[in-house]
């Protein structure tokens, strides 16, 4: 019995040297604009890379300006295996610090969220 | 008032408590229990595998709502028409609570017909439920081959430990009928192939069990700094709770029933008790965990 548990075991940890990462709830990798970055341009869109696939319908991000007025925003959409959201930013970002909040639903189910900013400087 | 997220892992405790219990009992008694005698059992429990049932199809259907709170805004979504269709048509999430409504139909609905389908049909229906568990969550976090082999795992790790945790229930009923002497041969029968049957799903257990952590947590859980490694290192040591005293019952009280034998079958039976509570706190456990970030 311990040795068929042993052997089952070892085929366990070699299935998973061949299987790589995997995150059970999405966390944000990466952001463009970057989280704390300083961009010269209102950008035409939001693109957030997750560290795996979203549920669009579950998914969003809210994006607030200086003097927490909240930016209009175009119809989000997934890209690369539904790991990148990207938003489309319906008008142009004045002078100031951006909170983009966001809420994600996993492919498997589960729900995260977070946030960060960005300032634009002309 | 308590928030959708508690409320949702203490329906999922009640869900795969009953589909477990149902399972591991309706198994063995169809499997692996001569007719008569299982016939005999199923009578002596009475209402209450029908009310268990009812357990399983009510939080099913509760489920959907609590789910769609979880995973839309709040408790204003729960009875959100529109927020419920998409969380059933357009989410993982609602694909598997379909399977498990299904799965929760049949279980039901076995219990309508003549008594003769009934341990099939309970056993079927149960038996589907807790496979549907693993169409969303934790087995299906990985991609292509790796998921279906994931869920394979966990498929095989909730049937064993259903079927060792559900068994023990009619088990003690059985024990009680080795003095019945026209149960008697029957009874001894039965407890043989518990006994046999048992050492391949506890080492199943254990075994899908080393795997699942393999795959979910890709290490051992000694971070207890982390709710998900605690519970589960809790959840562990309950299982070798368990698995100890199943050793013991088989290995120390059982030669003891020639000697002593009304002394020895009463700690048989106390020890599957120990066994069986232990095992619904494992599944409490599991409901908590289950939905909390695997680092």
């Amino acid at each position: 019995m311990t040795k068929t548990i042993t052997r089952l075991g070892l085929a366990a940890i070699l299935a998973l040297g061949l299987a790589g990462q995997a995150f059970a709830h999405a966390h944000l990798k990466s952001a463009t604009p970057a989280d704390n970055s300083t961009v010269k341009n209102s950008p035409s869109e939001l693109d957030l890379t997750f560290t795996e696939g979203l549920n669009l319908k579950f998914s969003g991000i809210k994006v607030t300006g200086p003097g927490k007025t909240a930016v209009k925003l175009g119809d989000s959409m997934l890209m690369q295996n539904d790991t990148v959201l990207m938003v489309p930013v319906s008008e142009t970002l004045s002078a100031g610090t951006y909170t983009v909040e966001w809420h994600a639903l996993s492919t498997d189910g589960h729900k995260t969220n977070g946030s960060y900013t960005f300032t634009v400087k002309p | 008032m308590i928030d959708p997220n508690t409320a949702l892992e203490a329906c999922r405790f009640f869900h795969d408590a009953s589909l477990m219990l149902l399972w591991g009992a309706s198994a063995f008694l169809w499997l692996l229990v001569p007719k008569a005698l299982a016939d005999k059992v199923w009578r002596m429990f009475g209402t209450a595998p029908f009310l268990t049932a009812l357990i399983a199809g009510l939080t099913t259907l509760i489920s959907l709502l609590l789910e769609t709170a979880t995973v839309g805004n709040g408790w204003s979504d729960a009875f959100n028409a529109g927020t419920i269709h998409d969380v059933l048509f357009e989410t993982t999430v609602g694909q598997a609570w379909q399977a498990q409504a299904a799965a929760a139909l049949i279980l039901v609905l076995a219990f309508l017909p003549s008594r003769h389908w009934r341990g099939q049909g309970v056993a079927l229906g149960s038996g589907l439920g807790l496979a549907a568990l693993t169409l969303t969550g934790h087995a299906s976090m990985h991609e292509g081959w790796l998921r279906l082999a994931h869920r394979a795992n966990d498929i095989l790790h909730v049937l064993t430990g259903g079927g060792w945790l559900g068994a023990l229930v009619p088990l003690i009923p059985i024990l009680r009928l080795l003095n019945t002497p026209q149960s008697r041969a029957e009874a001894l029968l039965a407890l043989r192939r518990f006994s046999t049957a048992g050492h391949s799903a506890v080492a199943l257990v254990i075994a899908s069990g080393i795997i699942n952590t393999m795959l979910v947590l890709q290490r051992l859980p000694t971070d207890w700094s982390s709710p998900y490694q605690a519970l589960l290192a809790i959840k562990i040591a309950l299982v070798a709770g368990m698995s100890l005293l199943a050793i013991f019952n088989r290995y120390v009280l059982v030669p003891r029933i020639r000697r002593d034998r009304v002394r020895a079958l009463n700690a048989i039976r106390l020890g599957s008790i120990a066994e069986i509570v232990l095992g619904i706190v494992v599944i409490a456990l599991v409901a908590v965990f289950g939905v909390l970030e695997p680092v």
